[in-house]
C-alpha cells in the first residue's frame, strides 16, 4: 500500500471520528502547517539579514568617509563626479542604494559637530529628491510619514509643495508629520497651520513645533508669535506659545504676554510668568510681587523663579515674606534656591538659613551644596 | 451528570477559551506591533535627544548584597543616552560590601539632603553625592534594610527630583537607547500614561563589557534560556496584545517607566506585598479610576533590558513561588476590583483574565492530572483520543511560541544569526514537557507558602556576575 493509500484510509477513518476530533486534527494539520511556514520564513528573512548586513559592514564606512570628504575637505565635488564616486562604491544605483545613501547621509549630518551647506549636492547627485518624491506619491501612511521626517532632516524645501496634499489627510498621525513638515520646509507661509491646531497638543508635538520654530529663530525667520499667543482659541497651543516666546526671547511679545497674567486658566498665568522672567521683563516684577500671594502654587513657583532671573534687587523683602508664609517644600525650596544668587545689600540667603532649624534648615544646606546637580 | 462528565466539559471550555485568548492577543499585539514599527523611528531619537524641553527621567534602583555587581550596573546606568536624567540607587541595608564599593568607586560623600518622605518607609541613614563630575547625574541613599525591595524602592522615588522614574535592579543592563525609547509613548498620548513597559531577557550568556551590552546571545544553561522564551512571550504575546486595549495587566519591577506623581498618590509599592509591581499598576490604575482621569498603561515591543536569569531549579523554585504566592495575595487585598463594573477593564478584563487563566491555572492543571490518574487507575482513557487531544495542546504552544520569536525578529534582530535563533525556537519543542510543569508546580507551592506561611524577603538571587567583566 502506497502512502497516497494510507492517506486515504487515514481520511475515511478520521471521518468516523467524532466532530470535535475531527476539529482537533485539523487544528493540528494547521499549526504543524504553520509551524513548518513561519519556521521557513525566519529562515529566509535571517538569510537576507545576515547577507544585507556583511554588505553594509564592507560599503558602509567607504561611503560614509566619501560623504565626509565631500561636506567637511576643502575640494568642491560636482554632481557627476559624486555620482561616479558613489557607483564606484556601491554598483548600480537603485532605490536600495539611495536609501542608504539618505541613512548615511543623516548618520553624518548628527554625528558631525560640523556644519556644511553642501548636503545638497549630495542630494541632487544622488537624485535623492526625487526618490523621496516617488516615496511620497505611492506608498502607505507610513512610509509617506518616515519620508517627510526624511524631507525636513535634510532640509528640501524645493518638495514643500510636495507635503501640502497631507496636511488635510485622514491618518492623524500623517497629517500631523505633515503640517510639521509644512511649518519647517515653507516659505510662503509656513505657520498657517498654528490657526488650525485643534484639541490638546501632546508634549510631542510641542517638542516637533518648539524645533522647528527654532530653526525659523536660527535665521531670523521666525514671526513675532504675539499674534497667535493674544488671537488662538486653543489653549493648549497659547501655552506652548508663551513658552516659545520666552525660550526665544521675544521682546516684542512682553505686552500681551502681561495680558495672559489674568487668564483664567492657571496654566496660562504660569507660563506667562515663567516667559515674562525669561524675558526679563522687569518693568512687571511689582505686579508679580501683588499677585503672588493671592495665586496657585504652580503660578507662585513661576513668580519665584521669574524674579530669580530679574534679579533686580529691589525683592529682598518680598522674598524674606514669601518664605515666611510659603507651607510647601516644593515652594521653600524654590525661595531658597533664588535666594542663593539673590543680588542684594545684605545676604539674604545667609539671613534666611540662620532662622532656621531642622528641615528647613536642611533646604538650605541643600540648596547651597554644590555637589547636588538637580536642586 | 457525574462530576467525571461535568469536570471534562470544564476542561473543555477552559481549554477552549484559553486558546481563543491566544489567538486574539496573537491578532492584538501584531497590530500593536505593526503600528509601532510604522510610526516610531530612529529619527524620533536624536529629536528628543536635542529639545529644550524634553522631560526628566529619574533612575531608581535598589541594591541589596550586590557587592559582585554594583560598581559595573551603576557605570552601566550612567552611561544611558539621555539629555536629562538621575541614577539614584538604594542601598537597603546590605550586609556586605555594597555601600563601600560605591563609595570607593564613585568618590562619594555625605551631603545634606533636603529628603522628604512622600511614602513612608524604613528610616533614611545618609545620602550620598559624588565629588567627581563625571558622577554628579548619581545619588545613593543609605537606608535602614526595609525587607523587601518596595520599600528601598519607595525611598528612591522620595529622593528622586523628576517627573517620570524608570524603576529596574541593579543586576539589569539596559539598552542604551532606553530612556529614549520608554518616554515616547508618554509624549505622544493625549490621555495620561501611568505607566511604560518594555521587554527584558536574559543576560546570562551575552557579551557585557564595563556593563555595557555589547552582544546579545541566548542563553546557554537549559532554564534562563526558558525563561528567555517564556519572557519574550509574555512580552511580545500577552503585554503588547493587552495594550491595544489598555489592558496592560503589570508593567515589570526590572523595567518600568512610571507617573511620579500618580505613584505617589496611589500610595508607592506596597512593602507588604509579594508581588509590588502588580499591585503598584493596580493602585495606580483604581486611585485614576477613583479619580475619574483618563489613563494608559502602554508597552513598547523593544527589549530594553538584560536581566540575570535563574541558572538553577533552586533559585528558579524561589522566584516562582515568590511570584505565585505575590498573585495570590495581589487578589486577596485587591478582591473589590475582581468583576466590579465600576473599576471599568480593570475589573472585568484584566483582573477576571488574571484569576481565570492565570491563577487558577496550576490548579486546573493539577485538577487534570488527579483526573488522568483517576482515569488510569479505571482504565477509562481512550488513548488515540488522549493522544490526538496531548498533540494539538503540544502543536498549539509550539505555534505560539515560534509565532513571539517571529514577532521579535521583526521588531529587532537582536541575535547575530539564524544558529542562535533556532536554539531558542528549539526550546520551545521541550517547554511542554520540560519547563510547563516545574512552573505548574511551583505556582502551587507559592499558594500554599501564601496561606501557611508569612514569611517575606527580598527577592535574593544568588549572582554569579559573570556577564559583570
Amino acid at each position: 500500500m502506497n502512502i497516497l493509500d494510507q492517506l486515504i484510509e487515514l481520511y475515511y477513518e478520521i471521518k468516523t471520528f467524532a466532530p470535535i476530533i475531527q476539529a482537533v486534527i485539523a487544528c493540528i494539520i494547521f499549526s504543524v502547517s504553520l509551524i513548518i511556514t513561519m519556521f521557513t520564513y525566519l529562515f529566509i528573512m535571517r538569510i537576507s539579514h545576515q547577507k544585507e548586513v556583511k554588505q553594509k559592514k564592507q560599503i558602509r564606512p567607504k561611503i560614509t568617509r566619501l560623504f565626509e570628504e565631500i561636506l567637511f575637505q576643502n575640494k568642491i565635488y560636482e554632481t557627476d563626479e559624486i555620482y561616479e564616486k558613489y557607483i564606484a562604491i556601491v554598483g548600480k544605483l537603485n532605490p536600495k542604494k539611495i536609501k542608504l545613501a539618505i541613512d548615511i547621509l543623516l548618520q553624518v549630518k548628527f554625528n558631525s559637530s560640523k556644519k556644511s551647506d553642501r548636503y545638497i549636492n549630495i542630494v541632487n547627485a544622488l537624485d535623492i529628491e526625487n526618490y523621496l518624491e516617488k516615496k511620497l506619491n505611492f506608498s502607505r501612511g507610513a512610509t509617506k510619514m518616515k519620508t517627510l521626517q526624511m524631507l525636513q532632516q535634510l532640509d528640501l524645501r524645493s518638495l514643500d509643495t510636495k507635503v501640502l496634499p497631507y496636511t488635510y489627510s485622514k491618518n492623524e498621525e500623517l497629517k500631523r508629520e505633515a503640517r510639521f513638515s509644512h511649518l519647517h520646509l515653507s516659505d510662503n507661509d509656513p505657520y498657517r497651520f498654528l490657526d488650525e491646531i485643534s484639541g490638546d497638543l501632546t508634549y510631542w508635538d510641542e517638542i516637533n513645533l518648539l524645533k522647528f520654530l527654532k530653526i525659523h529663530n536660527e535665521k531670523n525667520q521666525l514671526s513675532n508669535l504675539g499674534k497667535w499667543i493674544n488671537y488662538s482659541e486653543n489653549t493648549s497651543l497659547t501655552i506652548f506659545l508663551i513658552k516659545a516666546a520666552g525660550l526665544f526671547e521675544q521682546q516684542d511679545t512682553k505686552e500681551v504676554l502681561f495680558t495672559k497674567i489674568n487668564s483664567i486658566n492657571h496654566k496660562v498665568r504660569t507660563q506667562a510668568y515663567d516667559s515674562l522672567g525669561k524675558l526679563k521683563a522687569s518693568e512687571y516684577e511689582s505686579t508679580f510681587i501683588e499677585k503672588f500671594f493671592t495665586e496657585r502654587e504652580e503660578c507662585q513657583l513661576a513668580i519665584i523663579k521669574s524674579i530669580g532671573i530679574l534679579n533686580t534687587g529691589n525683592a529682598t523683602n518680598f522674598l524674606k515674606k514669601a518664605y515666611e508664609s510659603a507651607k510647601s517644600v516644593t515652594l521653600k525650596k524654590e525661595i531658597a534656591l533664588v535666594s542663593y544668587t539673590y543680588k542684594s545689600n545684605y545676604n539674604l540667603f545667609e539671613e534666611l538659613k540662620s532662622a532656621q532649624n531642622g528641615f528647613d534648615k536642611t533646604i538650605f544646606q541643600h540648596i547651597e551644596t554644590q555637589l547636588i546637580k538637580f536642586k | 451528570m457525574t462530576a467525571e462528565i461535568i469536570f471534562e466539559y470544564f476542561i473543555f471550555f477552559y481549554g477552549s477559551l484559553l486558546i481563543a485568548s491566544y489567538l486574539m492577543l496573537a491578532i492584538f499585539s501584531m497590530i500593536t506591533i505593526i503600528k509601532y514599527k510604522n510610526y516610531n523611528s530612529n529619527l524620533d531619537d536624536e529629536t528628543l535627544y536635542t529639545s529644550d524641553i524634553t522631560p526628566g527621567i529619574s533612575i531608581v534602583a535598589p541594591a541589596y548584597n550586590e557587592e559582585k555587581i554594583i560598581s559595573t550596573n551603576v557605570h552601566s546606568l550612567l552611561a544611558l543616552d539621555y539629555p536629562l536624567f538621575e541614577v539614584v540607587i538604594i542601598n537597603d541595608g546590605s550586609k556586605d560590601k555594597t555601600l563601600d564599593i560605591l563609595i570607593n568607586e564613585f568618590s562619594l560623600v555625605e551631603v545634606p539632603y533636603a529628603y522628604v518622605e512622600k511614602i513612608k518607609t524604613k528610616p533614611v541613614k545618609r545620602i550620598f553625592k559624588s565629588t567627581n563630575p563625571l558622577y554628579e547625574q548619581l545619588t545613593v541613599v543609605d537606608k535602614e534594610n526595609g525587607g523587601t525591595k518596595a520599600d528601598a524602592s519607595n525611598a528612591g522615588i522620595n529622593a528622586s527630583v523628576f517627573p517620570y522614574y524608570l524603576c529596574t535592579d541593579v543586576d539589569c543592563i539596559l539598552a542604551r537607547n532606553t530612556l529614549l525609547k520608554m518616554i515616547k509613548p508618554v509624549l505622544i498620548n493625549k490621555k495620561k500614561v501611568i505607566a511604560v513597559g518594555a521587554t527584558m531577557r536574559m543576560v546570562n550568556s551575552c557579551e557585557v563589557k564595563k556593563g555595557i551590552l555589547i552582544r546579545v546571545k541566548p542563553p546557554k544553561a537549559l532554564i534562563p534560556r526558558f525563561q528567555e522564551l517564556e519572557y519574550i512571550r509574555a512580552y511580545l504575546l500577552s503585554k503588547m496584545g493587552w495594550s491595544l486595549i489598555n489592558c496592560v495587566p503589570n508593567v515589570s519591577g526590572g523595567l518600568g517607566l512610571f507617573d511620579k506623581e500618580v505613584a505617589i498618590r496611589a500610595g508607592g509599592y506596597d512593602g507588604k506585598s509579594h508581588a509590588e509591581d502588580m499591585d503598584l499598576i493596580t493602585r495606580m490604575i483604581s486611585y485614576m479610576i477613583n479619580n475619574k482621569q483618563k489613563y494608559v498603561v502602554d508597552y513598547i515591543p523593544l527589549s530594553c533590558c538584560w536581566t540575570e536569569g535563574p541558572p538553577n531549579l533552586n533559585i528558579l523554585a524561589r522566584q516562582r513561588v515568590r511570584w505565585s504566592a505575590g498573585l495570590l495575595q495581589l487578589f486577596t487585598v485587591h478582591r473589590k476590583i475582581l468583576f466590579n463594573p465600576k473599576y471599568k477593564r480593570i475589573g472585568l478584563v484584566v483582573f477576571p483574565y488574571a484569576f481565570i487563566f492565570e491563577f487558577l491555572a496550576p490548579l486546573v492543571e493539577l485538577g487534570g492530572i488527579i483526573s488522568i490518574i483517576y482515569l488510569l487507575f479505571f482504565g477509562k482513557i481512550n488513548w488515540d483520543f488522549a493522544l490526538i487531544i496531548f498533540l494539538f495542546s503540544y502543536c498549539f504552544t509550539v505555534m505560539i511560541s515560534t509565532l513571539v520569536v517571529i514577532w521579535d525578529n521583526i521588531t529587532f534582530k537582536y541575535y547575530r544569526n539564524f544558529t542562535e535563533v533556532l536554539k531558542l525556537i528549539l526550546v520551545a519543542f521541550l517547554e511542554p514537557i520540560l519547563y510547563h510543569p516545574l512552573i505548574t508546580f511551583f505556582g502551587i507551592r507559592g499558594y500554599l507558602k501564601f496561606l501557611f506561611s508569612k514569611e517575606l524577603k527580598w527577592g535574593t538571587m544568588t549572582r554569579k556576575g559573570a556577564h559583570s567583566n
